[in-house]
């Protein structure tokens, strides 16, 4: 890409950024790199074209039934705030918190749910919802907030279960299969400890000792295979 | 209704899981280990513990071949376990568990201090000098590396060599010389039996084995065959050597499980230096009396240990005594 090209395109996607348009657009149209770069102009084109087909798309908007009971919704609510108004007043006087705290707090609260009530608001026009899905979605979180409030005791205790179960099964492999520890010290704690798997794996080896490591290799030798044995015959 | 589904969940993997734990039996080998730590004594058991310390302590390749030399000296224990056993000797049923185990542990010291000294005889110099002056533990380590090498370069040239004997195709040869190190070592194994079984099929039998007896170790695997055929040439050379004074000497020489045996009484130590004793004094008339050594020579070998001493005989033996016998040709 050429270094004018870079600079075309850095343009256009400044003028992109935020809510492109068509007339936003129309400007670079007459920008003079567009009259030697055909791969730009046609790039421009798309964009416009883009744009053409998103401003032609309807806006989004609640059916009316929807926008009725979100806004009961929000009026239930803010009554609660009401009440907790009243509780933290109440409060106050037991505690004194710093004067003005809730009044701050529920402010705060109501401005952020107001901002938050204009945003949806302002998405308010047209948008095809089937008729009866309002309905039928808060008829299931109703019914789901109905539900009561089941501590699961039942799949802790199957979990732990399952844990302890795991555990000792894990213990048990770990004894029979375990090669070797890293840690030999444990083994020498006491006399009457059972026998780690690991050593018993090697007892071949412990029992054998003394004719192993003896100054005499005869013996080491004699442990050749006979396929290792029969090579000595090609050497 | 949840609750009921619940606990069906929690029971089955409990089944389940108590059902693993339950299939993970101990190998037999490993059984067998439980049950001979159980026969220690509380200081065999510190001794045992002190020297699995000193074995944990070592590198990968030394425990990989004291595991392995290891194994071979608890089979070749087993073996003379079994072979005492059948003998059903008074001596031995006279004595307890461990006396009988001692007498064990001493043949198979015996047996393969033989067996080393003739494999010592076949050693490169350069391997023996350096595994001798070696620290015990890392002569494992030596000894590894030596297996290794071997079966890595020595292992081709043999099968390159069995091979043509053998009229493999060149393909053929080679596809087995690219085999990855332990099939490539079983190779050779397997080339030389069938070269043996070339060799008896144009020479006729070896001397003193019938039909039967050479079709029963051709149904051998190659390994045992191999131990087979290595018996046989050692007990043709005690009996037919190229002269009457080599094969009283390799009579004289041979470990004898009844010589340790006969003196089941004595002590282990004791018993020991009594069967050395005579059987030193058996080679020394052979070495005399047959002449196969000088009297320099001999007055040398004399002074020497036991162990060297017998390693001498040994070599002895095998070096001259060596025939071209069917079927047994080391190459």
């Amino acid at each position: 890409m050429r270094s004018d090209c870079a600079s075309f395109r850095a343009a256009l996607e400044a003028e992109l950024v935020g809510k492109a348009s068509g007339e936003k657009l129309a400007w670079l149209a007459w920008h003079e790199h567009l009259l030697a770069c055909a791969p730009c102009r046609e790039l421009l084109e798309k964009e416009e074209a883009l744009e053409t087909l998103l401003a032609t798309l309807p806006e989004p908007k609640l059916p009316d039934a929807l926008l009725r009971r979100v806004l009961a919704r929000l009026r239930r609510e803010r009554a609660e705030e009401t009440k907790l108004e009243g509780l933290l007043d109440a409060l106050e006087e037991e505690i004194r918190p710093p004067a003005g705290l809730a009044a701050g707090i529920l402010a705060r609260v109501a401005a952020e749910r107001d901002d938050r009530l204009d945003a949806l608001l302002a998405l308010d026009r047209e948008v095809d919802v089937p008729a009866g899905l309002a309905g039928r979605v808060l008829a299931g979180l109703s019914r789901e907030r109905r539900k009561p409030r089941r501590i699961p005791w039942t799949y802790a205790a199957a979990a732990g279960l399952a844990l302890v179960l795991f555990g000792r099964f894990l213990w048990t492999r770990t004894r029979l299969e375990a090669p070797i520890p890293p840690t030999p010290n444990v083994l020498v704690a006491h006399d009457e400890t059972p026998p780690d798997p690991a050593l018993l794996a090697s007892l071949d080896v412990v029992e054998q000792w003394d004719l192993l490591m003896q100054d005499d290799v005869d013996v080491l030798l004699s442990t050749l295979g006979p396929a290792d044995e029969a090579l000595l015959d090609y050497r | 209704m949840n609750l009921v589904r619940t606990f069906i969940v929690a029971l089955l993997a409990a089944v389940s899981i108590l059902g693993r734990g339950a299939s993970v039996q101990e190998s037999p080998t490993l059984a067998s280990a439980r049950a001979r730590w159980e026969r220690f004594t509380p200081e065999q058991k510190e001794r045992a513990r002190d020297r699995y310390e000193r074995f944990l302590a070592m590198s990968e390749e030394e425990r990989e071949q004291l595991v392995e030399s290891a194994r071979r000296l608890r089979e070749r224990s087993d073996r003379v376990q079994r072979e005492l056993e059948e003998k059903r000797d008074p001596r031995l049923a006279s004595l307890d568990a461990e006396g009988r185990r001692a007498l064990v542990r001493e043949i198979v010291e015996d047996e393969s201090r033989a067996l080393g000294a003739r494999i010592r005889g076949e050693l490169p110099e350069n391997l023996l000098a350096r595994l001798e002056s070696a620290k015990p533990e890392e002569r494992a380590r030596f000894f590894r590396d030596f297996r290794v090498q071997q079966r890595d370069r020595v292992a081709r040239f043999a099968i390159g060599v069995l091979g043509k004997e053998l009229a493999l195709p060149e393909d053929e040869i080679r596809r087995l010389q690219s085999l990855p190190g332990p099939e490539r070592c079983a190779t050779v194994l397997d080339l030389r039996k069938r070269l043996s079984e070339k060799d008896v099929r144009i020479s006729g039998l070896p001397p003193g084995i019938t039909q039967e007896q050479w079709d029963a170790w051709l149904e051998l695997p190659p390994e045992e065959f191999f131990v087979v055929l290595q018996r046989y040439r050692e007990s043709r050379i005690a009996q037919h050597g190229r002269d009457q004074g080599l094969r009283v000497l390799a009579d004289a020489a041979r470990p004898r499980a009844e010589d340790v045996l006969a003196l089941a009484d004595l002590a282990p130590g004791e018993r020991l230096a009594k069967v050395h004793a005579e059987r030193r004094a058996r080679c020394t008339e052979a070495l005399e009396k047959g002449k196969l050594v000088s009297a320099s020579e001999l007055a040398e070998i004399e002074r020497s240990s036991d162990a060297e001493f017998f390693r001498a005989v040994r070599r002895l033996l095998w070096r001259s005594g060596a025939t071209e016998l069917p079927g047994v040709r080391p190459r």
